[in-house]
Parts: C-alpha cells; sequence; structure tokens
C-alpha cells in the first residue's frame, strides 16, 4: 500500500503516502488519490517520512491541486530533501509548501 | 653595447639589437638610434639575437618608424618569441614585420 | 557622451592593455613572482591608510575592518598564491602523455564594489598580473578616488620590479562630481570596455546590474551572485562560541561583505538558550513594532533590494534612520521572523548589522527554513551550520544550494578563506549556476590562466586491437560487439 486516504466530514481528505514514491507507487497511489478526493473540499497530503519521489509524484500533486480552490491544497510534514526538490521544480509556492 | 647602427648607401640606416632589450638597454639605445636615424631614409631593426623586449622598445620602434616614409621603416630577423610579442600587442603590420 | 566617445575611450585603454599583454608574454615565473612580491608589500604598506580613505570616500564600514580586509587582499592573497605556478609547463605526464601548459590570457577588466573597493583592487591586481595579464581597475562610481590611489601605489611598486608598463591602468584620474557628471555616461564607458573586442576577461565584482551586464557583454566574465547567508545553530552546537562568532562576522565592517550571516535559525529546544546568549553579547531583539519601522528604512520596496542608505552602517545610525531607541552597546539588531519571502522584508539580504531570527519545531524544519532563506535570493552563495555531529553537517550540506558551507566558523570571513580554513583567499566567490556563475569557486590566479594540453600519441588498445567494421553492423547486439571489444583487455 502506497497511499492511504482519510475523509472527514467538513470535506477534508488525507492522503498519507509511505516509502519512496517512485514511478509505480505513484500509478498504484494515483487511483485511490483521485477516487478519494473527488469532491473534496481541502486536500492534505502527508508526507512524512518520503525520502524521494518520482516526476509522477509531481504530476499527481498538480492534478490534486486542481481538484480544490486555490489555497485548499496543502502538504505536511514534507522532509528537507524532498522540500528542495519542490523548490528546484518552482512548485513550492504554487503547492503551497511555505515553512512547512 | 646592445646596439650598433651602421648608415649606408641611400640614406639606409640598419641598427642591429642583441640580448636583453630590458628597460635599460632601450634608454641607453635610444639615444644611438635617434642620432644614427637623424635624415634617414630607410631604417631598419635588426633584432637577430634579442631574447626580450620590454614595453620601451615597443616605443621606440613606434618613434623610429616615425621618422621615415610609410613602409620605409622594418624589423628584420625577429625571434619567433619576439615576433609574438609583436603579434600580441597588434603592432605588427604598422611596423612592417619582415 | 556618445557611443562612439565611449568606444574611443575604452580603445585607448586597450591599446595600451593590449601591449602590456605582449611584454607579460615573455615573462619569466621568477620575474612575475618578484613583481606579484612588490605589489603585495605596496599594498600591505598602505593598508591603513587606503582603509581610511575607502571609508572617508563610501561613508560604509568601519575604517579598523577595512584594514583587515587590506591585509587579507595583500598578505593572504600573497600567500594562497605565491607558490602557484603560473608560467611555462605547469606538468608533464609521460603515462597518459600529456603536458600542461600555462597561458596567459590577456588583458581583464575589474569591476570594484564599493562596499570592499581598495581590498578588491589590491586582489584583483594581484592575482592578475600573477597570471602574467595586464588589468584595468574600474571602480565603482562612489570609490574612485580610494581606488585609484591604491592601483597608482601597485603600479610604481609593479614598475620598480621591471614590469610590463600599463600593466595597471585605471579608468578614471579623480573622482567625478556626480552633480555636474551624468552617471550614465559612466555606466557608458564601463560597458564599452567590457564589450570591447581586445578585452579578454571580466571579474565583476558588485550588484546584480553590473554582473549581468558583464555576463551579457560578449566578453568571458567571472562573475558573483548575491548571498542570503542562512546559518543553522544544531542543538550539538556550543552555544555561546557561536553567537560570540556570529557576531564577529556580522559586525565586521558593518555587515558588508556579502558573505555575512543574513539569518539565525535555531531549534525550538534551544531556542531560549540562544536569545539568551545573544541578548548576553549585545544582541537586540526587535519587537514586531519595531521590525516595521526598521524594515521600512533596510529595504526597498519598490526595487525589492535592500536600500543602499543602511549598507555598511552602525546599529546607532540604523537605529537612528528607522526611530527607534535601542541600548548603548548594541552589536546587532535581531528580528525575529515568521516567515521568508516578500511579505517579511527582513528575510532579504541586507548588508548591515541586523539578523532575522527564526525559531523552528526541529532539524528538519530548521533546514527547511534555511532551504527557503536560501532560495529567497541566495543561491549558490554561501550557507553555514554550528554543530558538533558530523551526520548533522552533512545532512544540512546537501540540502543546501551554497558554493561555500561554512562550519563552525564565521561567515564573512570564512567564506574569504585565509583565515579559519584552507579554502582559496579571494573577494570574489563564484556562487555556480544557481548564483548565474560559471563556477562555485573562489575565484584566483588559477582561474586567469588559459592551460594548454600537448596531448601526445598513447594508444587506445581496446580500439586498436578491435575491427571497427564491427560498429556498423546492425545485426550484432550491443552486448556482443562490447563482448569483442573487451575481449583480452
Amino acid at each position: 500500500m502506497s497511499v492511504e486516504c482519510s475523509k472527514y466530514e467538513s470535506g477534508v481528505v488525507v492522503c498519507t503516502f509511505s516509502n519512496r514514491m517512485d514511478t509505480s507507487k505513484c500509478l498504484e497511489a494515483e487511483e485511490d488519490v483521485m477516487k478519494a478526493i473527488d469532491g473534496a473540499e481541502k486536500i492534505i497530503f502527508n508526507l512524512d517520512g518520503i525520502d524521494y519521489i518520482a516526476s509522477s509524484f509531481l504530476r499527481l500533486c498538480n492534478k490534486a491541486f486542481d481538484k480544490v480552490k486555490a489555497g485548499n491544497f496543502s502538504m505536511i510534514n514534507v522532509t528537507p530533501a524532498v522540500k528542495r526538490v519542490f523548490k528546484i521544480a518552482g512548485l513550492a509556492e504554487r503547492l503551497n509548501l511555505s515553512l512547512n | 653595447m646592445a646596439i650598433k647602427c651602421t648608415k649606408q648607401e641611400g640614406g639606409k640606416v640598419v641598427c642591429t639589437f642583441s640580448g636583453l632589450m630590458d628597460t635599460t638597454q632601450c634608454l641607453e639605445a635610444e639615444k644611438e638610434v635617434m642620432n644614427a636615424s637623424e635624415g634617414a631614409e630607410k631604417i631598419v631593426f635588426d633584432l637577430n639575437g634579442v631574447q626580450y623586449i620590454a614595453s620601451s622598445f615597443l616605443r621606440l620602434c613606434g618613434k623610429a618608424s616615425h621618422k621615415v616614409n610609410t613602409g620605409n621603416f622594418s624589423i628584420i630577423n625577429a625571434t619567433q618569441a619576439v615576433k609574438n610579442v609583436f603579434t600580441i600587442s597588434g603592432l605588427v603590420e604598422r611596423l612592417n614585420l619582415i | 557622451m556618445s557611443i562612439e566617445a565611449a568606444k574611443k575611450r575604452a580603445d585607448d585603454f586597450l591599446v595600451k592593455a593590449k601591449e602590456s599583454a605582449a611584454i607579460f608574454s615573455q615573462l619569466s615565473q621568477e620575474h612575475v613572482d618578484r613583481i606579484v612580491k612588490a605589489v603585495y608589500e605596496a599594498g600591505f604598506k598602505n593598508r591603513v591608510k587606503l582603509a581610511k580613505m575607502a571609508v572617508k570616500e563610501t561613508g560604509m564600514g568601519r575604517w579598523e575592518d577595512k584594514v583587515i580586509k587590506n591585509v587579507v587582499g595583500s598578505l593572504f592573497v600573497y600567500e594562497d598564491i605565491k607558490n602557484l605556478k603560473t608560467v611555462g609547463i605547469l606538468s608533464d605526464d609521460r603515462e597518459t602523455g600529456i603536458m600542461e601548459i600555462a597561458q596567459p590570457i590577456g588583458p581583464i577588466l575589474a569591476i570594484i564594489p564599493v562596499t570592499n573597493p581598495t581590498s578588491t583592487v589590491i586582489f584583483k591586481t594581484l592575482i592578475a598580473l600573477k597570471a602574467r595579464n595586464p588589468i584595468i581597475i574600474s571602480p565603482h562610481q562612489k570609490a574612485i578616488g580610494c581606488c585609484v590611489e591604491t592601483a597608482k601605489i601597485c603600479y610604481e611598486a609593479a614598475l620598480k620590479e621591471d614590469a610590463p608598463e600599463n600593466c595597471i591602468q585605471w579608468t578614471r584620474e579623480e573622482p567625478i562630481d556626480f552633480a555636474t557628471f551624468d552617471i550614465k555616461d559612466y555606466y557608458a564607458e564601463t560597458q564599452a570596455l567590457m564589450s570591447h573586442p581586445k578585452l579578454s576577461l571580466i571579474i565583476a565584482t558588485g550588484g546584480g546590474g553590473v554582473v549581468k551586464a558583464a555576463y551579457t557583454s560578449g566578453t568571458p566574465a567571472y562573475g558573483v551572485g548575491s548571498g542570503n547567508v542562512p546559518i543553522l545553530i544544531d542543538k550539538s552546537a556550543d552555544i555561546s562560541f557561536a553567537v560570540k562568532n556570529i557576531l564577529i562576522s556580522k559586525t565586521f565592517d558593518n555587515g558588508t561583505i556579502c558573505a555575512s550571516e543574513q539569518s539565525i535559525v535555531v531549534e525550538q529546544s534551544i531556542a531560549d538558550a540562544v536569545i539568551k546568549e545573544f541578548k548576553a553579547q549585545g544582541g537586540y531583539f526587535l519587537s514586531e513594532e519595531e521590525i516595521k519601522k526598521v524594515e521600512k528604512v533596510a529595504f526597498d520596496r519598490e526595487r525589492e533590494i535592500m536600500s543602499a542608505g543602511v549598507v555598511g552602517q552602525s546599529v546607532e545610525k540604523i537605529a537612528q534612520l528607522a526611530g527607534i531607541n535601542v541600548p548603548a552597546g548594541t552589536s546587532v539588531l535581531l528580528a525575529p521572523l515568521k516567515g521568508v519571502g516578500d511579505d517579511y522584508p527582513l528575510s532579504s539580504e541586507i548588508l548591515c548589522p541586523i539578523l532575522a531570527f527564526y525559531v523552528a519545531r526541529d532539524f528538519n524544519y530548521a533546514v527547511k527554513t534555511c532551504i527557503d532563506l536560501n532560495f529567497h535570493g541566495g543561491m549558490g552563495h554561501s550557507a553555514g551550520i554550528y554543530a558538533n555531529d558530523d551526520g548533522v553537517i552533512k545532512e544540512f550540506s546537501t540540502e543546501m544550494s551554497a558554493g561555500r558551507i561554512l562550519v563552525n566558523t564565521p561567515s564573512s570571513q570564512g567564506a574569504i578563506g585565509g583565515i579559519f580554513n584552507k579554502i582559496h583567499t579571494s573577494l570574489t566567490l563564484g556562487c555556480g549556476t544557481a548564483g548565474k556563475n560559471i563556477t562555485t569557486d573562489n575565484i584566483t590566479a588559477k582561474h586567469l590562466i588559459n592551460i594548454q594540453r600537448v596531448a601526445r600519441r598513447r594508444g587506445n588498445e581496446r580500439f586498436s586491437n578491435f575491427d571497427a567494421n564491427l560498429f556498423y553492423d546492425e545485426s550484432l547486439s550491443t552486448d556482443e560487439i562490447l563482448r569483442k571489444f573487451n575481449l583480452n583487455y
């Protein structure tokens, strides 16, 4: 299992990923995530313990980001190494990755 | 003496230099060259055996070349190293380096 | 001034420089070393006079610290380059058959910043001459007088050792009165020099504008990027030592060195101890209200850079400008901030004794804050960490985009090398491609020579024993070709 998604009453969906998010893991996760966030108000990606992300993960983030209103997508528990990936890719601001 | 000037027929003056033409040598040579080239038609600098030239030597060449009509000043027998110096400085054409 | 006039002016400098380069190309290593020694000694001898001139003319920094900068630019740079081979055959490896020969590159244009004027003139002159290149000194418009005086002192000393004439030139004889002289003309002059076809290289130290102009001139250039130096104090750090070293560095010449600390990031668990230590050592923590006042005078919101008015100024002067009261003897102003970026002006690079201060939940969050600071205008420059745990140091360093990561070291003096570590002493700090530079090196004499490689014939055994026609055969698999290629090798 590469992702676990839980829905909360107020329309918040939290997706918790684990291990290395390589291309095949991302593909696996994508279906689950897209299903879970359908109709969501707010999406939170929990990246606790993830030390590697493939390009597909950046795409998955963008997809999820587009599902909700601006500012309602966020990421938490990002490791420094992964944070740097988002910074270099120029996605940190768009994806709400400020100081967390 | 690092220089010897000889006047030849037809107003031609040949100045032969040798050794290191450093700043002091150039100063010494300058007087000699200027005296010898007075009224000359043609000036030839023979650099056979010159291993090194200081900035003042470039100036001396410039001065001597102004003493005669365009094309009547020339430099012969420059070593490859000295020729390089003239090339880098961009003076090679103006000073008629053969 | 018309473009033609600026070009004509540049031409005069470059014709002389080119002649000088020609003469220079004949000099032996021994002769070059004599010239370099004489220039360093002259610079060193005049260190105090030049430091005072610089402070008086630019109104920036402290003369005592500028003396130290002049010492670094002369003595330390000299010691770093004196044994370097820059003439003739550098190496000859019979095994590989490769021989390396050093050639001078030709006339160099040195752009000198207002923050470190005289020291940068001495430094750039030393490294240029060491590599047998003539140099043209182009000072910042507010530092012409002290730069020209420095250049003259160096030139006189060089000539005494029979250096080529015009091996050091300067673009102006006297300071300009900009009340009557159009600053644009000064820029046009510099531009014409930069793009002159006879110029070989530009070493540009200064603000983003002039560095970019250098890079776009068409002449090869070494430049610097802007800094925004984050310092992480880890829980394994010797806190009192860390604070002391940070203050030594941040207060040095009122913070004019671009490698000086801009932000301090600490973990929650040691935050109180660090704050207490800063207070004990003369640091003053600004209130939110005071931060707003300081922001206004320290940061130019329109141009989105630090205000020139605070650069190299003392704490008292900044407090006075901002209209706040700070205790006498305050060494540095600390601004506790909640975020990084345009909403927090003091999270940007500001070259004066102001430090942003961040408390992070844990080590990971501290590193992440440093990444944000790094990306906020300081990519590729320098970063620092205080820690006594090698694992932590390595983790921090791999996440930073910085040419220099200073460990348990004042970053100003650490980044320029020679005093606290063994990196090359330099006042031009490369910031890598992230900072739009070609190198992360500290620029020094070795960057100012062209290295020729004489490659003698040495066979490639596999290639000579291999039937090259097999490369054309598409029916063979890669494995098959490689097997034959590597057979008996």
